[in-house]
């Protein structure tokens, strides 16, 4: 019975929450998966349905919107307002306008990885709901030049067009923190060397509490990076505290779900049966599943057969 | 993108008026719709029942503007001339009537002023029309001199001379509902109501009836018509207004009122004044009433519907049934039905029914014990007794052998004897060859269905007790066609999600049958019943008497046949609960199913209560009745007063043990002395 | 047209509220219990600061809070409840007035900005604080009952001809969605959702508790008509609110315009705002909501943000 309330649970999911872009055809499939090697058939499925109807899924109108509350309200209202306050509260549009162009245009968005990884991907879509100009998206080889240092200890980045006044970095999502810091290092501290009053920000949907620490390093963003939605340890599936799974139904043992995540997940994913660095996210997006998320919930046929729930394009 | 379900709930509201043209479905006979709202009649009437019962529909039918859009190329006049009434509508939510109740530090007569903005909403429908007609008929000849001399001799208010068409009379009515908008509004800032009523009631509403008939002589005889819908939504002292109306309009217009069953607040008319009665200033439909009754052949209604839903969403009906007319669509056939032929084999099969353990043959040994257990071998009688019952019979014989045992295990039975009767009178039902008609066919009859729910609820997979064929379905909505959309809707929902096309495809399954049906029922629980305070208390007693009807159906000696209703007296409620009753009454939730006729004997008024069985999933319940549980005070008083309520779950434990046990007086099997 | 994006707005560090926050003279609260709306209160500096205690929450005297002046009304009428907070306030004329909005009854919040514009207030600080956790409410005892009957806010009606259109600003309460849609039944509807949410998870929660508000919402228009506002900012989702109207008009004649918030309270300032920007002048606008007899107190722990909005008119 217990099965049924969840699957009942789950069609209100897909059809209210999740603009329909899952299929019960494909939660199927996906269920089927759990063939009984650890329990017993029906109970690894109703713990597999259970994990189900506590995931997070952000359809496309959802990614549209994060993308167009990004720009609306973290960056155009915010800079408005400051423009505002520096003409002493005047309500003239002409004036303001004119001064946030002029801001607008001397602003660069910038992926963070490269430009056929996610974070650019959706920089297409941000331009799009936001009705920018593309001249104001560039990657970093493009925006950037380089010199080799005196000593030639180092390279030296430097901003191409000289009227740029900031850069804002842009990626989905930030889980450890350790891949974006890796990759901006070198070139943010060559920026900021050649351009001490240079803007740098960095904006993304989601990040973890320890990742968005992490990129508000002074050696990166310097307290100027945000994101949309903040993921504290709540937001790990078995954290003690998780939000997923402490109010659960009395059959429910939490230790159960651990073991079935892990021992599955070690079947696809043997070093990391929790998400990437342990992430133990579960989120998805229309456009991809973060590879936080433990590999049960995405991973496709390789050692073993395997149907994804939720569709992730892996890097091998 | 959601797509369109073709069961979609649209309420009469939502549609476009043309669009309740196109949908408009006979409910029975022409005759039986003129009865309802019988528009040339001189007498107002209330059209009372619940959500989903059509009248909106109706009303709306009947009204000018809908009318019209059935003849779009006929002027005006000749319409009316057709009709031989004219007929406009009135949504009472449209008036937002709570700004006019009396409130904070305003001190005006908000009852008048709410008359008058009445009429106003009712004038502008009148004189929308009126302009219409005149647009539509150019050739003939319509006198707005005669009409605005009638009518203006009891208005006042600036601008009003200046009026010399219909058309600027119009705006000028539309101008003084503006200004009461206005006023009202800022009264609540400022703390005052600065304003002149342009009339006093019934001078405008009314008196409009005669400028019409003056304004055309095709119109002298045409009735006025005012269709209010959803009178609840007015307070009692703004329905006294709508009683004045109806007092003393008779000859000018006459009104069409609908409501909830307990919309009607008052029969006073202004002022408290004298009372409207039945039968004289008005009279009173129900349309459940009509709905449930015979005239009404709500199965073939239903298919009809269904039928015409799947037309207006462009889905292709593909012929799956032979008549004698050709091949057509049967809606009934897109359903998969309860195979009940030889005792349920084919679904107690895929159930994997019994469970090994066998739970109620275990329960209905230890009853049998416990009642025994002072004599010798009690527990070997009472298996051996078991097992004469059950072994070799088919499950659900298996039960009902088991319930006619504990029923006729009185006084003076032999218990041993007693088993081996019922055991062989089950053999000779089993054989269709010597299968007769007695007490045991009769038996089989009225409690397989229970039975079937208890096997169902007991297997251990399985999704619990089903709900399925297209005849329940319409058995369940109980005449009205909003509760049928309900239950399609959802299985059209959930059919989609599955991936099942049951239209023109396979049939729908037992269990996705079930599952709209479960659905339904947490719908009208959760989510329709949404009133207030008196909603949520009224649902919280009907969830306690559902418990009962339940621990009752799923005993081992069911007390009731197909336990759906209860009865009582009624000198047994309390003023709270019979409030709360009637409450569940209102909102639907439970029907009313005697005729209040006072018993013979007692002379107490003895009530029948039935669940709506669109609930009975909820609870795993039966959705036709048969027999019905008797309540005393105390079980009445813990069910519908609230107070009572922690005594409730005592009293449910009470009656169960009662409906699990046998007592051991039943089994004293002792001789009696000689009979013979 | 109004430029929303231009309002002050910014978010206060909550270990700093005394210094990030200037000095009022006046500070209204309306009691919770909860931790937030405590913290704030006390730590906000005003010469005067005022208790609202609604009725509606049902608070008996030994549980108020120990602070002075408390504003009492017995009358759940918006009219009584303003009334008395302005009576306790005095001459509002030049004075910097704060509100913090969290624990506010939706009609009363809505009613005192109308209120404080009508007066020639031209402009008052309004402060959303938002918790850690919510909790489960289970003590249904002070659970949220209404008559059945949702009204207008007295003073902000409107009507025009055409075809009504229900705005809904959609919580997490789908009995009180419920009611509004049922009682407007016919009315074409626009679910605005509160997302970005203030958390992220909330808005799938929000969703599916929606879902049972009623026969609306098994309507293909809950789903293809959804808005979003951001959970924490009155102005954007008052521009939202604008937008749907003007595509209104662009497509409907004399819309008559119905707009309900059953979301979070700033937002509910919000739809506040936008009636009386450009709600009143369009006509034909008109705040609704179901009318509260008993309000749940909400349970909640601890304080993960405040924000501070400057309201102006």
């Amino acid at each position: 019975m217990e099965k049924i309330l969840l699957e009942s649970k789950i069609r209100t999911l897909i059809n209210h929450a999740w603009d329909s872009e899952v299929t019960w055809a494909e939660i199927e499939a996906w269920l089927n998966n759990f063939d009984g090697s650890f329990l017993e058939k029906s109970e690894e499925q109703l713990y597999a349905i259970f994990a189900i109807s506590r995931y997070m899924y952000f359809g496309k109108r959802l990614v549209r919107e994060m993308l167009k509350s990004l720009y609306r309200d973290h960056f155009y209202s915010p800079m408005r307002q400051r423009i505002r306050r520096n003409f002493n509260g005047t309500l003239d549009h002409r004036i303001i306008d004119n001064a946030y162009t002029l801001e607008l245009n001397s602003t660069r968005f910038i992926g963070v990885g490269n430009p056929s990884e996610s974070g650019a991907h959706l920089l297409y879509y941000f331009r799009q709901v936001n009705y920018l100009s593309k001249d104001l998206f560039v990657d970093l080889a493009a925006a950037l030049t380089y010199q080799v240092s005196r000593d030639r200890s180092e390279i030296l980045y430097d901003i191409r067009e000289k009227k740029i006044t900031r850069l804002v970095f842009f990626d989905d999502i930030v889980g450890s923190g350790t891949q974006a810091s890796e990759y901006l290092t070198p070139y943010l501290s060559g920026i900021k060397a050649t351009n001490p009053s240079i803007d740098i920000r960095f904006m993304s949907l989601f990040a973890t509490s320890a990742g968005l620490s992490k990129l508000n390093e002074s050696k990166l963003f310097d307290g100027k990076a945000m994101c949309l939605f903040e993921l504290d340890d709540s937001f790990k599936a078995f954290d003690a505290d998780s939000r997923y799974f402490s109010t659960s139904p009395p059959w429910f043992d939490r230790q159960k779900m651990f073991d079935l995540t892990e021992d599955y997940g070690k079947k696809l994913w043997p070093n990391h049966p929790f998400g990437y660095k342990n992430g133990q996210l579960l989120i998805s997006f229309s456009h991809n599943t973060p590879d936080n998320v433990p590999p049960i919930f995405w991973a496709v046929s390789g050692q073993i057969p395997w149907a994804p729930a939720f569709v992730r394009y892996h890097k091998q | 993108m959601a797509t369109e379900n073709p069961f979609t709930l649209a309420r009469a509201s939502d549609f476009t008026d043309k669009q309740i043209n196109s949908l408009w479905t006979e409910l029975g006979t022409p005759e039986i719709i003129n009865t309802i709202i019988e528009p040339k009649s001189r007498v107002s009437k209330f059209i009372l029942g619940g959500k989903g019962t059509g009248k909106t529909h109706l009303l709306r039918y009947y009204s000018y503007p809908v009318i019209r859009l059935r003849s779009p190329n006929e002027s005006g006049i000749s319409i009316l001339k057709r009709q031989k009434f004219l007929a406009v509508f009135l949504r009472a939510t449209g008036v937002d009537a709570t700004r006019f109740e009396a409130s904070s530090g305003i001190s005006i007569n908000w009852q008048q002023l709410f008359g008058v903005y009445l009429e106003l909403r009712l004038a502008e429908g009148v004189l929308e029309a009126l302009c219409d007609i005149k647009l539509t008929s150019t050739a003939s000849e319509f006198n707005d001199d005669l009409f605005l001399n009638e009518i203006k001799s009891t208005l006042f208010g600036t601008g009003l001379d200046e009026c010399r068409t219909i058309h600027e009379f119009r705006n000028w009515v539309i101008l003084q509902r503006r200004n009461i908008d206005e006023a009202v509004n800022n009264a609540a800032f400022s703390g005052n109501l600065e304003l002149r009523a342009p009339f006093s009631i019934g001078s405008l509403c009314l008196p409009i009836s005669k400028a019409m008939h003056k304004w055309h002589p095709q119109l002298a005889e045409i009735p006025l018509l005012y269709l209010i819908d959803e009178i609840e939504n007015f307070s009692l002292h703004q329905q006294q207004v709508v009683n004045s109306l109806i007092r003393y309009g008779e000859s000018l217009a006459t009104f069409r009122v609908t409501g909830r069953r307990y919309a009607i607040k008052t029969l006073k008319t202004l002022a408290d004044g004298e009372e409207n009665r039945e039968g004289a200033e008005f009279k009173t439909t129900f349309l459940d009433d009509i709905l449930l009754s015979e005239d009404i052949k709500f199965q073939d209604f239903a298919k009809r519907f269904v039928i015409k839903r799947l037309q207006s969403a462009n889905i292709a009906l593909k012929p799956n049934s032979s008549t004698t007319t050709g091949q057509v669509f049967n809606p009934a056939l897109c359903f998969e039905d309860i195979p009940n032929s030889n005792f349920y084999a084919e679904v107690i099969e895929k159930l994997k029914s019994p469970s090994p353990e066998r739970s109620f043959v275990h329960s209905f040994v230890s009853a049998l014990y416990n009642a025994t257990s002072d004599k010798p071998g009690a527990q070997q009688s009472a298996e051996q007794i078991a097992e004469l019952l059950t072994q070799d019979f088919p499950l659900i014989i298996q039960k009902l052998n088991v319930l006619l045992f504990m029923k006729k295990c009185k006084k003076g039975a032999q218990p041993l004897a007693l088993a081996e009767s019922i055991q062989a009178d089950a053999r000779s039902y089993i054989n269709p060859e010597t299968r007769s008609k007695n007490y045991y066919s009769n038996a089989y009859g009225h409690y397989a269905s229970d039975l079937f729910a208890q096997i169902c609820k007991e297997a251990p997979s399985g999704r619990g007790v089903l709900y399925a064929g297209f005849e329940n379905f319409v058995k369940m909505a109980s005449g009205n066609p909003r509760n049928l959309l309900i239950i399609l809707g959802k299985a059209y929902d959930i059919a989609t999600f599955r991936g099942v096309d049951f239209v023109s495809g396979q049939k729908l399954s037992l269990e996705l049958q079930t599952e709209a049906a479960s659905d339904s029922a947490r719908f009208m629980y959760e989510s329709d019943t949404n009133f207030g305070q008196d909603s949520d208390i009224a649902l919280a007693a009907i969830s306690r008497l559902a418990s009962i009807l339940r621990t009752a159906r799923f005993s081992i000696n069911i007390p009731e046949v197909s336990p759906l209703a209860f009865s009582f007296s009624d000198d047994d409620l309390t003023a709270r609960a019979k409030k709360v009753l009637q409450n569940a009454l209102n909102y639907s939730l439970v029907f009313e199913m005697t005729d209040g006729r006072p018993d013979r004997n007692s002379q107490k008024l003895n009530r029948k209560i039935q669940l709506n069985p669109l609930l009975s999933p909820k609870w795993s319940l039966p959705i036709s009745r048969r027999g019905d549980i008797s309540l005393n005070k105390e079980l009445l008083s813990a069910v519908f007063d609230a107070q009572g309520s922690e005594d409730f779950d005592i009293l449910l434990k009470r009656l169960e043990q009662k409906w699990n046990t046998i007592s051991k007086a039943a089994v004293d099997d002792t001789p009696q002395g000689a009979l013979f | 047209m109004i430029d929303y994006s231009l309002f002050y707005r910014r978010p206060i560090r909550t270990d700093r509220i005394p210094e990030e926050l200037q000095k009022f003279d006046i500070f209204v609260s309306a009691y919770n219990s909860s931790y937030r709306v405590g913290k704030v209160f006390a730590e906000v500096r005003s010469e005067k600061k005022i208790w609202l205690i609604h009725p509606e929450y049902q608070y008996l005297p030994l549980e108020y809070p120990d602070e002075n002046p408390k504003v009492c009304p017995d009358d759940h009428n918006e009219i009584a409840q303003v009334n008395a907070i302005l009576e306790e306030i005095g001459d509002v004329t030049d004075k910097q007035i704060c509100i913090d909005t969290t624990g506010f009854m939706r009609h009363v919040l809505i009613f005192l900005t109308a209120k404080l514009a009508f007066m020639g207030v031209k402009e008052f600080t309004a402060l959303y604080s938002e918790p850690m956790y919510y909790t489960k409410q289970e003590d249904t005892s002070f659970s949220t009952a209404t008559t059945g009957v949702p009204r207008p806010v007295r003073g902000m009606y409107g009507n025009k001809s055409g075809q009504d259109h229900l705005i809904i600003n959609v919580g997490y309460d789908h009995k009180l969605i419920g009611e509004v849609a049922d009682n407007k039944e016919g009315a074409v509807i626009y679910p605005i959702f509160s997302f970005p949410s203030l958390s992220p998870d909330m808005y799938q929660q929000s969703a599916l508790r929606a879902s049972d508000g009623g026969g609306s919402a098994l309507d293909s228009a809950w789903i293809n008509n959804r808005h979003f506002a951001p959970a924490n900012d009155p102005f954007t989702t008052a521009g939202i609110i604008s937008k749907i109207v003007n595509g209104i008009d662009s497509n409907v004649a004399e819309a008559n315009i119905y707009l309900s918030p059953l979301s979070t309270k700033i937002q509910t300032l919000g739809f506040s705002l936008y009636w009386l920007y450009e709600g009143r002048p369009r006509q034909g606008v008109t705040l609704l909501l179901p009318e509260c007899i008993t309000y749940s107190r909400e349970t909640s722990s601890g304080l993960k943000r405040l924000w501070t909005y400057t309201i102006e008119f």
